[in-house]
């Protein structure tokens, strides 16, 4: 019995934890930064790289403009440290370019046009 | 209880039926890579999109896709793969079914497996009714080796088969895990004298994905699965991440440790990868208070290497080998040491269980003939168990060689294809307990054949027959059937029908027996088990959003024993009789199950499985013991965006089971002719961050133990002493938590 309350109190302090962290709210910004990316599973990617980023609080990247749009703690992270995420899983991000070797990996969809590897008359193969 | 609990299950089925939402505008189709060898197979995280759109989707696992129409005048739908030439399609409003091609291209790319967001699946393409359990799900109850993997999963019933040594026993259409065959990659695992502990050795890590399905299997894999086949499919060496590390722990002081690392060596062509496992059961635990630890302290240490290597389009060849060390102490060690313990004259079971496998697969294509190639199976077993059970000794050794080649081909167009090839068994057991030795050597040396009528995705009709000369049964011929047909665009119906055989090894497959004061009477010579099989079931897919589906199911088996070994409790409370059967012995199993993904973050799992399981024993067709007739299922998953969270409780509902008749200890204790009927839960949170992930949870967390787990504890060398009638958990509520930490490709 021992045991459960400890357990039960362990999962109330980290949810206590958790409302406090999440209370602490305003000391975020938001930057916007101009990417590479081309279609709705870019911006799967992308999000998802933010979502496991540190700092990083929300992301939205709007597909048409290619604008990714983040909110971040400023105390936890940099701009700087966001593009370098957003260019390690394959896309520019302003100025940086993106990781040669994970761009390599992408799925034909998500490269830039003159990248593709098929025709734009849409032709079979 | 029943009632209700059916009550329930058509409760939930028809809230999901009736909330359908209205069909939308979707085309679906399947993404088929174009081999080299002709053969079409289907793609998994292919990307599909609309051309000149950011509309887009990835095929899944069996690589279908769907995706919304981007206008009422169509579009072009184009297919693409990293390594693949594309493939694009117009796609005209009213077509809703599309097939894209795509053939692979001068470099073959890297291919990355994205994380599976479903936990299991059934599969819709494969003629045999096959649930797939994956990563996400084998994840989801951070479990530690196979026979703990099946929790979310109604068709496996999971138990341990005495209440000292710590072996589990699975069942599947309510009998016992030996009549169903278990592989690992195609190949056989535990055949023989391993079947007792065999699911303990494959650690849970290790595995990619374990395949299930019910009733017998193609001929291809022998005449064993009589039940079905369980394959568990280990992580590949070409596309598994660099390195992998588990740590887990728990309170009762489990300590478990799982690192794996991969190398592709050559691009495409040679990859290695080393998989290792070593874990501790270091707490002594009683909760009982019957003096006998509630779980044996055991040590393993498990390690494999597996290579592939490729010749694109030419041959392909996976091969590699297996060491395991495996030791256990149990009984009366409360507080000391087993030599300590056996000094003082109290009740031990030891055991030493060491297992070498090597096993290479080597496919060729023809490329002179479409959809031609020669698979060549080959396996080494050797396997070694000393053990003390109590006052006696048992020694069991195995040596033991698997051979398969098969030839496949196809008669003028692929809707007819064939597969037919040679086999060879060759088992060498050596076997001793108290006094008594028995070496015997079975060689099996077989034929088979089986047709494959596959016009389209809708029908597909396998019909196959097997041949072997079996060095102490004879000659067995094992006739199987099985068809797949779409009988409207999201219902598919399957049906087999065939035979299964088995040569039984009575002692290694039941060590409840051994912990036991009963006496054992061996009655006339075995002869080779025997049974048919029959199943149909009906699969139903129901679209609920753009990415979203609800999966309902229904199936029926029965299984008809012509002979069987019979373990039989119930002639007399001192003794077991073993003999062959005389009567009846039959199953019948229904099950259904829903499946059902209920918004993008919550995920629902529901089902219920009725099984009748009689047989003859003591003169009289009854109850077979320990079965339990009803089961319920309910498991609810939550995963928040991206998967950053996820938890999952699974419930299970397990009926009352026939206690075997007349036994003393049981009347003592206050049971009748029936167990009670409990509930076990399972919940666990688990945190993904960038490159590992954090778990914790709570195994059977109502804490429901089967009291009196080992009859006549004070006395435990005296008849009535028995720790084999086992109907619920022996051990109590266990709090868990580990790491997973990966380094990616």
């Amino acid at each position: 019995m021992k045991r459960i309350s400890l357990f039960v109190m362990g999962l109330i302090a980290m949810m206590l934890w958790s409302v406090a962290a999440a209370a602490q709210g305003p000391k975020t910004t938001t930057i916007e930064i101009k990417t590479s990316a081309q279609c709705s599973m870019c911006k799967e990617t992308i999000e998802k790289a933010m979502a496991f980023e540190k700092g990083v609080v929300k992301a939205n990247l709007d597909v048409e403009t290619k604008v990714l749009s983040v909110t971040y703690k400023p105390a936890k992270t940099s701009p700087e440290t966001i593009r370098k995420a957003v260019s390690a899983v394959g896309y520019d991000a302003d100025e940086v370019k993106a990781d040669e070797k994970a761009y390599s990996k992408l799925a034909d969809c998500c490269k830039k046009p003159e990248d593709r590897q098929f025709d734009h008359s849409g032709h079979n193969h | 209880m029943k009632r209700l609990l059916f009550a329930a299950v058509c409760g939930i089925l028809s809230v999901f039926v009736t909330t359908l939402l209205p069909a939308q505008k979707f085309v679906q189709g399947v993404v088929k890579e174009h081999k080299p060898d002709g053969q079409q197979l289907p793609l998994p995280y292919a990307s599909v999109y609309w051309l000149g759109s950011t509309e887009g989707t990835v095929t899944d696992e069996s690589g279908k896709f769907k995706i919304r129409l981007p206008s009422r005048e169509g579009g072009m739908l184009v297919a693409s793969f990293v390594g693949y030439a594309n493939d694009t399609l117009e796609v005209t409003p009213g077509r809703t079914s599309v097939v894209l091609l795509l053939s692979a291209g001068a470099e073959l790319g890297q291919v990355e497996i994205r994380e599976r967001q479903s936990g299991s699946y059934i599969s819709t393409l494969k003629p045999v009714k096959t649930e797939v359990i994956t990563t996400a799900g084998l994840q989801k109850l951070a479990c530690c080796n196979l026979s703990e993997s099946f929790e979310n999963s109604a068709t496996v019933d999971v138990g341990y088969a005495d209440a000292v040594t710590g072996a589990r026993q699975i069942q599947m259409l309510g009998l016992a895990g030996v009549y169903s065959q278990l592989m690992v990659e195609n190949i056989p695992f535990t055949r023989g004298l391993g079947s007792a502990f065999g699911l303990t050795y494959i650690p849970g890590t290790w595995m990619e994905s374990i395949q299930i399905s019910k009733g017998t299997s193609s001929v291809v894999n022998g005449y064993e699965s009589t039940t079905g086949q369980i394959n568990a499919e280990f992580r590949k060496p070409w596309n598994t991440d660099k390195f992998f590390l588990n740590l887990y722990g728990s309170h009762e002081g489990r300590l478990e440790v799982n690192a794996h690392a991969s190398r592709v060596l050559s691009e495409d062509k040679l990859s290695t990868l080393v998989l290792a496992h070593a874990s501790m059961q270091l707490g002594r635990h009683d909760m009982n208070h019957d003096r006998f630890l509630d779980q044996p302290l055991t040590r393993q240490i498990n390690l494999s290497n597996r290579w592939s290597y490729e010749k694109h389009g030419v041959t392909e060849s996976k091969f590699g080998f297996s060491v395991l060390l495996d030791e256990r102490e149990g009984g009366q060690l409360l507080d000391m040491n087993s030599d300590e313990a056996i000094e003082k004259g109290n009740y031990v079971v030891t055991s030493t269980t060491r297992r070498v496998q090597v096993y290479d697969k080597t496919g060729f294509v023809f490329r002179n003939m479409e959809n031609t190639s020669l698979g060549l199976i080959f396996s080494g077993l050797y396997y070694d168990m000393e053990s003390v059970f109590g006052r006696h000794e048992y020694q069991a050794r195995q040596l033991g060689f698997y051979g398969n080649a098969i030839f496949q081909s196809q008669i003028v167009n692929p809707a007819h294809t064939y597969n037919a090839g040679i086999s060879l068994m060759y088992d060498n057991f050596d076997e001793s307990y108290r006094d008594s030795i028995s070496d015997r050597i079975e060689s099996v040396p077989g034929v088979f054949a089986q047709y494959t009528y596959s016009p389209g995705e809708t029908l597909s009709i396998i019909a196959g027959a097997r041949l072997d000369q079996h060095s102490n049964y004879g000659t067995l011929f094992t006739p199987r059937f099985h068809f797949k047909v779409s009988i409207a665009p999201h219902t598919i119906l399957r049906g087999s029908a065939g035979k299964g055989f088995r040569s039984a090894s009575v002692l290694a497959e039941n060590t409840g027996m051994l912990v036991s004061a009963r006496q054992f009477v061996i009655r006339g010579d075995f002869r080779i088990e025997e049974a048919w099989n029959y199943g149909l079931n009906i699969t139903q897919t129901v679209d609920l959003a753009e990415k979203r589906e609800a999966v309902f199911s229904a199936d029926f088996y029965r299984t008809d024993f012509i002979n069987q070994i019979i373990v039989d409790l119930d002639q007399a409370w001192n003794r077991i009789i073993i003999s062959n059967l005389d009567g009846k012995s039959y199953s019948n199993s229904f099950q259904v199950n829903a499946d059902a993904a209920i918004t993008d973050h919550f995920s629902i799992t529901a089902a219920y499985r009725l099984n009748d399981v009689r047989v003859t024993t003591a003169g009289m067709l009854q109850e077979r013991a320990l079965v339990s007739r009803h089961k319920g299922l309910l498991a609810v998953s939550y995963a928040s965006r991206f998967e950053k969270w996820k938890a999952d409780l699974t419930t299970q509902y397990h009926g009352r089971s026939r206690l075997p008749a007349g036994v003393p200890h049981l009347e003592h204790a206050g049971y009748g002719e029936y167990s009670p009927d409990f509930v076990t839960m399972h919940l666990q949170l688990t945190r993904k961050f960038k490159k590992w992930d954090a778990y914790a949870g709570v195994e059977n967390l109502t804490n429901y133990m089967q009291h009196h787990p080992v009859l006549g504890a004070d006395n435990p060398f005296e008849e009535g002493f028995d720790a084999g009638i086992i109907w619920g958990p022996v051990t109590g509520r266990m709090f868990y938590g580990g790491i997973r930490y990966t380094v990616g490709r």
